[in-house]
């Protein structure tokens, strides 16, 4: 009787001790271990200089968002998207995905957002800048352009911010092309992104996670078909209203 | 059962009073959102349950869920590939928005024409006709005006006064 008791109790410290370290010890290794290798950011600073340098490009984006039904099933929800760059103050991009059919315009003075299914738009006078354009739209309008950090010309300190763990993983193939994959971790996100290599330091996938949560769940960018040297025709920025549109309002954000 | 299976079961059970003990969100009639609670990266669950506050309560709640925002915006200064998440997380809000669309639209039918004014909906109720007043476009479903408009970057329809 007195062994069994002994046993019971022995049974019920060690899933303790399981429980305690299986929900605990991730967060402390990686809250102990800050370590940032000087090849990641290296690479990472060459991209971001490179994409700054560009005048102008375009790349064909697949964005996939992991969520979770109410069900409790994961799913996937997709955006292609299309994107003309022209620095310093032009964007053009139209998505096309689950829930979304849309052409958002920037030239420089006025953001325009379409849809052409509703034959709807709304246009608001904006900033000249893309930094400003950004800041705007996530404090004036509640949502914001998802290759903004494409766009920014100064994006490196943006994306180090608050990094506490840089690495590079491997070699990896992103569409045939070979990358650098490197991973970065800040509290509460982890972020991949594949850079090519060669004389063109592009990012050909990004893969942001939100490690504030057991589910883990990530948004995925693919990046395909980059062309810096487009043919940019300043009209294809701004918007022409098509006959039989009708102008609406932003709500106030 | 031996041992082994003893220390297994336990956890197990550590584990399930963990995980059941979900803190209960704001808007308790909204089960929709208990999900999108769980994987807000950090601006985007105010912005979010903000959005649904507007969704649930119309006008009325919009001061109190306008000092989270603020505090939202404040956050949204994070960097630039947290931001590509966020904007993509909204696009996963709106499928949840669309099913608290729908059971507001179920309640807005319910109740014909005594919509509140502020009722915010992405897909109007069967059986409107387009009424233009002036330059603007409004749809009468069964004498409650809506207005599209975009919030964020999704097309909505608000009720309005009636413009005639």
């Amino acid at each position: 009787m007195r062994i069994f008791q002994w046993r019971t109790t022995v049974t019920l410290f060690v899933a303790l001790v399981f429980f305690t370290l299986s929900t605990t010890v991730p967060a402390t290794v990686r809250a102990a271990s800050p370590a940032i290798d000087p090849a990641a950011t290296e690479i990472l600073k060459r991209m971001t200089a490179y994409l700054g340098s560009l005048k102008q490009f375009s790349v064909q984006t697949q964005n996939t968002l992991e969520d979770m039904l109410a069900t409790g099933h994961r799913i996937d929800l997709d955006i292609s998207a299309e994107v003309t760059i022209s620095r310093p103050n032009k964007l053009r991009s139209e998505r096309k995905g689950d829930m979304v059919n849309q052409i958002f315009y920037y030239d420089g003075k006025t953001l325009t957002l379409y849809n052409p299914a509703d034959n709807v738009y709304a246009t608001k006078p904006v900033p000249d800048s893309f930094e400003g354009l950004f800041k705007y739209m996530y404090e004036s309008l509640g949502f914001g352009v998802p290759v903004s950090d494409l766009v920014y010309s100064d994006a490196y300190p943006l994306l180090m911010q608050d990094v506490n763990y840089a690495a590079v993983i491997d070699k990896a193939f992103i569409g045939g092309i070979k990358c650098d994959h490197l991973l970065f971790s800040r509290p509460g996100v982890d972020f991949q992104i594949w850079v090519s290599e060669g004389a063109r330091p592009l990012p050909l996938k990004y893969v942001v996670t939100d490690t504030t949560t057991s589910g883990l769940l990530s948004v995925s960018t693919l990046m395909s078909g980059w062309n810096v040297e487009p043919v940019v025709d300043d009209g294809q920025f701004t918007f022409v209203p098509p006959k039989g549109s009708q102008e609406i309002d932003f709500m106030p954000f | 059962m031996n041992s082994t299976m003893k220390i297994a079961a336990i956890t197990i059970l550590l584990f399930a009073v963990s995980i059941t003990d979900i803190p209960i969100p704001d808007f308790p009639n909204l089960e929709v959102e208990l999900v999108s609670e769980a994987h807000a990266i950090l601006g985007v669950r105010r912005r979010t349950r903000r959005r649904t506050a507007v969704v649930a309560y119309s006008a009325g709640a919009a001061s109190a869920a306008s000092a989270s925002a603020a505090a939202a915006s404040s956050q949204q200064q994070a960097a630039a590939a947290q931001q590509q998440a966020a904007a993509a997380e909204q696009e996963a809000a709106a499928a949840k928005q669309q099913a608290a669309a729908a059971q507001q639209q179920l309640a807005a039918s319910q109740t014909a024409s005594g919509v509140p004014i502020g009722t915010v909906v992405q897909a109007l109720p069967a059986g409107c006709k387009a009424v233009t007043v002036g330059n603007s476009q409004y749809q009468d479903c069964g004498g409650s005006f809506y207005k599209a408009a975009f919030q964020g970057n999704e097309l909505i329809y608000v009720v309005v006064e009636s413009p005639l």
